[in-house]
């Protein structure tokens, strides 16, 4: 059997794969530690997800756009559960806790800044990547001149046996 | 500040605006339901609208079926029940959006461009030219309409119950007729004209009866401190979850978001694919003002039970439609109302489609059967929506614990199934057949055994975390692992116009 694996096309999967094997171990072991660790894992599987997601484009322009989106979301995403920890540590019960803005300290960091910042920031490079990045008129025409087959066709033009 | 009453029966209090309101809001939905079936002329335009719509249309569409009747209704019930800790639940939608967007909106939508693909398992059969997962991922998506529709048609029965005054069993007649008028008729193009008006009565709704929450609870720090007086716990970031749970939770559904088949499906009903630059932001941004209430009202209700400005409830559930009869002005109640009913019907409709083209469509070509013409496949497409309708119903009140079981795991049986197989595999062609069935096995077997293990055996993570979360983490990690040990229909090996969808 050979292996089916590419390290410069397969970095991010592979890197995901890391990150979800950290993910399961936590969730089994639990513990503050296994919490932080877990959330911290969680905000890196994002971007990485992100990263496969857009290899394509990253391949055919630049990967700098979405690398640098990808760090910006940990850069987000990490200082906020940073602040959530570092404040929820110090008063886990929540007794006679310190109000920001409407909220106990940790509270108002899941409200302000782990909650809106990290989507507005991507919602809107989205829109801001697009015609550059994303989809342009020239795969526009590219697809266009494709003629739509049905849902069974295969490259050689024939009808597939399905799996054997 | 407002006067608050000491009473918690909302059927006492619904009055003839609000019950006019919601009947007026039934009808006008039935009367595009007829319209609709007009338009609909082909198998394409029921299942995927003919891919004739804006962005504005799909954005709210997508917003609407995530949504649901658990958004306006289940949402404030949570945040009522366990304080913030419901939160993590609430925030991730936002964020979830752009992330499905910028992984596989374009990807879904050239899969429907290269290829006559209608349904979720066409697109997984495109992928990996194996029936073995087509059949997988249609018994997977089928399971998991089931046991949705079960929750949104007894949301509905409550909701219509309470606003009409009306029994259980009429209120779900009331509502399974509406449903079926335009479902059965309109399909898809009337499903996504509803979700268009619902969404937009959604999302202004939720905005005025925010404002509204926050007046009369004295704003948040108010709120807070009233919620905190039962124990200071529900005000924290976690409130009186375990914090494993909410961060698993955040972890699902945001990932598992791009993996929920009423999300993905509208992605193909677009009418070009240069219009998908601005949908993250209206369905993100729809969501956001849609949580905003859920949290406002839900809080709001706690605190005012937790200061004896209120009697405890007996159902969390009534959390919002309390707060609505008693603070919010008729007209708004009832347009509030009638947004929630909305928002179980387009989730509904959304799952009773594509049900329904699991049984006439993915699992009889799976089988090898296949339609003589195009008008035939649409017959059959309207009597599977009939029979899936009801089926759900059958279930719901005879086979409760079936209903019950997949409810445990509805969420994460479409994420574990669809994130692996779709979102990784239409970006990473390195993804393979073998990698695919068995990504696609371990979510079924995986969640109807955590099903069956949380029901009957009262079995739970002893760390707290989700066990939905946790069988989207176990298919993701081997469909990569066998991926990298197996060569089929993988990278050279892949037709030439899927491999031009993935590389795009």
């Amino acid at each position: 059997m050979t292996a089916n694996v590419n390290v410069s096309e397969d970095k991010y999967v592979l890197g995901s794969l890391l990150i979800l094997l950290i993910m399961l171990g936590t969730m089994i072991v639990g513990g503050t530690t296994g919490e932080i660790v877990f959330s911290f894992a969680t905000v890196l599987f994002f971007a990485l997800y992100i990263l496969i997601g857009t290899q394509s484009s990253a391949q055919q322009h630049s990967p700098k756009p979405f690398v640098g989106l990808a760090a910006g979301l940990v850069a987000i995403l990490g200082a906020g559960f940073a602040l959530l920890w570092y404040f929820h540590l110090q008063n886990p019960s929540y007794t006679d806790p310190t109000y920001w803005l409407g909220f106990p300290r940790a509270t108002a960091v899941v409200i302000y800044l782990i909650w809106m910042p990290p989507a507005l920031y991507l919602m809107f490079s989205y829109p801001y990547l697009f015609e550059k990045y994303i989809w342009n008129e020239e795969k526009a025409e590219q697809f266009r001149e494709m003629n739509t087959r049905p849902a069974k066709a295969v490259a050689d033009g024939g009808d597939s046996e399905g799996d054997e | 500040m407002f006067d608050i009453p000491l009473q918690t029966d909302p059927q006492e209090s619904m009055n003839l605006i609000i019950v006019s309101i919601v009947v007026l809001y039934l009808l006008g939905i039935a009367v595009i339901g007829v319209w609709a079936a007009r338009q609909t002329e082909s198998t394409e335009d029921f299942l995927v609208t003919g891919k004739r719509f804006g962005i504005w249309a799909v954005a709210f569409a997508a917003f609407a079926s995530i949504m649901s009747g658990f958004g306006f209704i289940g949402g404030p019930g949570l945040f009522y029940d366990g304080g913030y800790g419901f939160i993590w639940i609430a925030i991730a939608a936002p964020l979830a959006f752009p992330i499905s967007w910028f992984v596989l909106g374009k990807k879904m939508r050239l899969m429907a461009e290269v290829r006559d693909i209608l349904t979720i398992p066409d697109a997984a059969y495109a992928r990996y030219e194996s029936e073995t997962v087509r059949l997988l991922v249609a018994v997977s998506v089928l399971l998991g309409v089931i046991s949705y529709l079960g929750v949104q048609f007894l949301a509905i029965a409550f909701i219509l119950e309470t606003v009409l005054g009306v029994s259980e069993i009429v209120a779900l007649l009331i509502g399974l007729s509406v449903i079926g008028i335009y479902t059965v008729g309109g399909g898809m193009i009337a499903g996504v004209y509803t979700d268009l008006i619902q969404g937009g009565i959604m999302v202004a709704g939720s905005i005025a009866v925010f404002f509204i929450a926050l007046n009369a609870a004295d704003g948040f720090t108010q709120m807070s401190q009233d919620v905190a007086q039962a124990s200071p716990e529900y005000a924290g970031a976690f409130g009186a979850f375990p914090i494993l749970l909410g961060l698993s939770w955040f972890f699902l559904f945001v990932v598992g978001n791009s993996g929920q088949p009423h999300m993905a499906h509208k992605l193909y009903m677009i009418r070009d694919t240069k219009l998908l630059k601005w949908g993250a932001p209206i369905a993100a941004l729809s969501y956001f003002a849609a949580s905003l209430m859920m949290l406002a009202l839900g809080i709001g209700m706690r605190a005012f039970v937790e200061t004896g400005r209120f009697d405890a409830l007996e159902n969390p559930d009534l959390a919002a439609p309390i707060f609505l009869v008693e603070f919010t002005p008729a007209v708004l109640a009832g347009i509030v109302l009638a947004a929630a009913v909305g928002a179980v019907m387009s989730t509904s409709d959304a799952f009773i489609n594509i049900g329904a083209a699991n049984l006439a469509r993915d699992i009889p070509e799976s089988l090898g059967y296949e339609y003589d013409s195009d008008t035939t496949e649409l017959r059959a497409h309207r009597l599977a929506n009939v029979l899936i309708i009801v089926g759900s119903v059958l279930l719901v009140y005879y086979l409760e614990i079936l209903v019950g079981l997949l409810g445990v795991v509805g969420w994460g049986l479409f994420a574990a199934a669809l994130v692996p197989l779709l979102g990784v595999g239409l970006n990473w062609s390195g993804a393979t057949k073998e990698g695919a069935i068995a990504a696609a096995a371990v979510a079924l077997i995986g969640n109807l055994g955590l099903a069956i293990a949380v029901t009957f055996y009262d079995y739970s993570l002893s760390t707290g975390a989700a066990v939905e979360a946790l069988t989207l983490i176990v298919a993701t990690i081997v469909l990569i692992v066998v991926s990298l040990l197996t060569n089929g229909n993988a990278r050279d090996e892949i037709a030439d116009d899927i491999k031009s969808v993935i590389d795009a």
